[in-house]
């Protein structure tokens, strides 16, 4: 598993620049889909047949980061943010371009937590002239990937959020055993930019239950949000995020299936942020949802951190949901 | 105003914070089934009740209302018993502490805002707790509280139907049950032979939490119009400054760039023909009511929208005045009976 979470985690695809992991995410769900396709705004939508409930299991695989808008006279560049940068881990943090341009954020020079348009990129241009040579205007930048394990079951890297959750779609669509639902997995784009992505992908299948797989916010660190969530607690089921209530029915159903099969989970809340759910349960006439997180710790910093007994609960309850709910 | 008067009092008693409307999905169909023909729902929780023409092949004309509440939900059980909770929809937070409240855990239980005194209070006085801040007591200890009421589940805060003088009534989750009542009230007055629509009408789920329930029907039913029905800030003493409608003077029918010109000036122009008494408000852009979503739905709906006047919003002590509900109610007959071309042709 950990040779797959390495790919995943060191393949780029900032929102609306996602061909790299798409690539990787379907050479690995070839071997088990029996149809792989991609649609027109780039999601990946991997098939396996049957003729019961149509269950769609959405992870998406864009990450944040950052696109060039102007080049300044000493060749300092300005960006603009791809989703929601966290600016006091960006500050002076190794980033790359799309092709291969290394730089360091650079923060303005108040000295107060910087906004995200205050950010500099400093490629160690002498000129405006010498940085257009590598740097172009839309070119996109990213914080520089990388994965290690800290001690026993706890890893740190980024982008955790949202590679796990690929990571967890592709260990379910390799580990179901025989069902009649039929299940779509579902690897979105664009999702840190509006959950944009998985709404088309929903009112094409019209999925009977939406299921996501994200992180959430786990607590217990001394800069967490204030929340139950905990690494190590097991599989979130998710109640509530900003995006989206999900749907009683299934939030029950997903806590019975994990009673059943001996899973470790916990209820999640979260006050802030949402996912994918939302936008698959009001895509076309709508469909019952639920999610499943990962509890992850410095969501959008540098140094994302989880507990992988987490993933493989997470990975056990999306199989049964595929085989049973 | 017998009607109007039972019929709110018992939508206004169901338990709808948004994303559990289902919830009370029996009772509803019970009250909607004597006026309408068909009756069906979604996995949203959006209600569809459709009362049909004898004009074959009527043109679909959805009439919205939601069905849903802000309130609160559960987020934990803390040591001594005491619940911690989180808004649904943008609750006032000014009257939440010392406020009665109905958990909807395993079954109904009573609990109590609890309230620190100022003397205690961190915040110091004068500063209005944040919902974080405060925690639910009911009573029970922490362990019966894990029997009884697992973590999501949803809080109402208390506000009884109660009458006041002069046809003002005041209860919680009027914002928009005053709608779904007069809806029900113009059905059930309406004649079929007279009808120029099959009327789709939508109690529609989670308006307070995105707007998307209405949207989610609309896509389903694809009318040829909607008018979409809301509560709008009625005048209220200490808010001169507000150029808001009048409680007690009818409903309103509202003009913003996100309803159909045309369709709105027609209805106005029907009521003005007719010597029907309405009100008017100008929501320049958003209307912040389910219209926003309906309008732009598929290749987009022409919407109407129309308020009834509520003051004291999102509180337990949501006030309306039972004329107006009648004032929307013979509203809707009137454009029900109206085609949608000579609508747009006065």
């Amino acid at each position: 598993m950990t040779e797959l979470l390495k790919k995943l985690m060191l393949t780029s695809g900032v929102s609306g620049r996602e061909d790299k992991i798409r690539d990787v995410i379907k050479a690995e769900a070839e071997k088990y889909a029996d149809e792989v396709i991609t649609d027109p705004m780039g999601n990946l939508i991997a098939h396996k047949k049957g003729n019961g409930k149509k269950i769609m299991f959405a992870s998406h695989m864009d990450e944040i980061g950052y696109f060039v808008t102007f080049i300044d006279e000493k060749g300092l560049i300005r960006v603009g943010n791809v989703g929601g940068i966290n600016t006091l881990s960006a500050s002076y943090s190794e980033v790359v371009s799309e092709k291969g341009v290394y730089g360091v954020v650079l923060p303005s020079d108040s000295g107060e937590i910087p906004k995200t348009d205050a950010l500099y990129i400093d490629i160690g241009a002498k000129s405006k002239k010498q940085a257009e040579k590598r740097v172009s205007i839309g070119d996109y930048f990213v914080h520089a990937p990388h994965i290690k394990r800290l001690s026993g079951n706890i890893y740190t890297g980024r982008p955790i959020d949202n590679r796990i959750g690929c990571l967890v779609l592709l260990e379910a669509l390799k580990n179901i055993k025989t069902t009649d639902n039929d299940l779509y997995f579902v690897f979105t784009v664009q999702e840190e930019v509006g959950l944009r992505g998985a709404k088309p992908v929903a009112y094409r299948i019209e999925p009977d239950i939406g299921i996501a797989i994200d992180v959430t916010s786990a607590g217990g660190k001394p800069t967490s949000p204030k929340t139950k969530v905990k690494m190590g607690g097991g599989v979130a089921i998710k109640i509530k995020d900003a995006s989206v209530i999900c749907s009683y029915e299934i939030v029950e159903k997903m806590r019975e299936l994990c009673l059943d099969s001996n899973i470790k989970y916990q209820d999640e809340i979260l006050l802030k942020g949402g996912t994918d759910t939302g936008a698959i349960q009001t895509a076309k006439m709508g469909c019952l949802v639920g999610a499943l997180s990962i509890p992850t710790a410095y969501i959008h910093s540098t140094n994302e951190m989880i507990d992988i007994s987490d993933v493989k609960e997470a990975i056990k309850l999306t199989c049964v949901i595929a085989e049973r709910i | 105003m017998d009607f109007i008067k039972e019929s709110l009092k018992e939508l206004c008693s169901l338990m709808t914070v948004s994303g559990f409307e289902k919830k009370s999905r029996t009772r509803l169909f019970e009250i909607a089934r004597q006026y309408f023909d068909e009756a069906s729902e979604d996995s949203f929780g959006n209600f569809i009740f459709v009362k049909k023409s004898l004009n074959n092949n009527a043109p679909r004309l959805m009439i919205d209302a939601h069905f849903d509440m802000v309130g609160m939900m559960v987020t934990d059980i803390l040591e001594g018993g005491f619940l911690s909770v989180t808004n649904i929809g943008g609750l006032d937070a000014r009257i939440l502490p010392s406020a009665e409240v109905t958990v909807y855990g395993k079954r109904e239980i009573y609990g109590l805002i609890s309230s620190i005194p100022p003397h205690l209070s961190k915040s110091g006085k004068g500063n209005v707790p944040k919902i974080e801040e405060l925690y639910i007591d009911t009573g029970y200890s922490k362990d019966e509280l894990k029997e009884l009421v697992p973590v999501g589940s949803p809080v109402v805060i208390n506000g009884e139907y109660t009458e006041l003088q002069n046809g003002f009534v005041a209860a919680a989750s009027l914002d928009d049950k005053a709608c779904v009542c007069a809806i029900f009230d113009a059905v059930r007055r309406m004649s079929a032979e007279e009808l120029k629509y099959d009327i789709y009408a939508t109690v529609s789920a989670q308006e307070e939490t995105g707007k998307c329930g209405a949207a989610l029907s609309a896509c389903r039913i694809r009318p040829r119009m909607a008018i979409i029905t809301d509560v709008n800030f009625g005048a209220i003493e200490g808010d001169k400054d507000y150029d808001s409608i009048v409680c007690g003077k009818g409903a309103s029918v509202d003009i913003s760039a996100l309803t159909d010109r045309k369709l709105t000036r027609g209805v106005m122009r029907l009521l003005d023909k007719e010597g029907v008494p309405y009100q008017r408000i100008c929501e320049p852009s958003y209307t912040y009511t389910n219209n926003d979503l309906v309008s732009v739905t598929g290749e987009g709906i022409p919407t109407v929208l129309m308020s009834i006047p509520l003051r004291s919003m999102h509180t337990p002590v949501e006030t309306v005045c039972l004329k107006d509900i009648r004032s929307l109610a013979d509203i809707l007959i009137r454009v029900a009976y109206t085609e949608k071309t000579d609508l747009e042709a006065i």
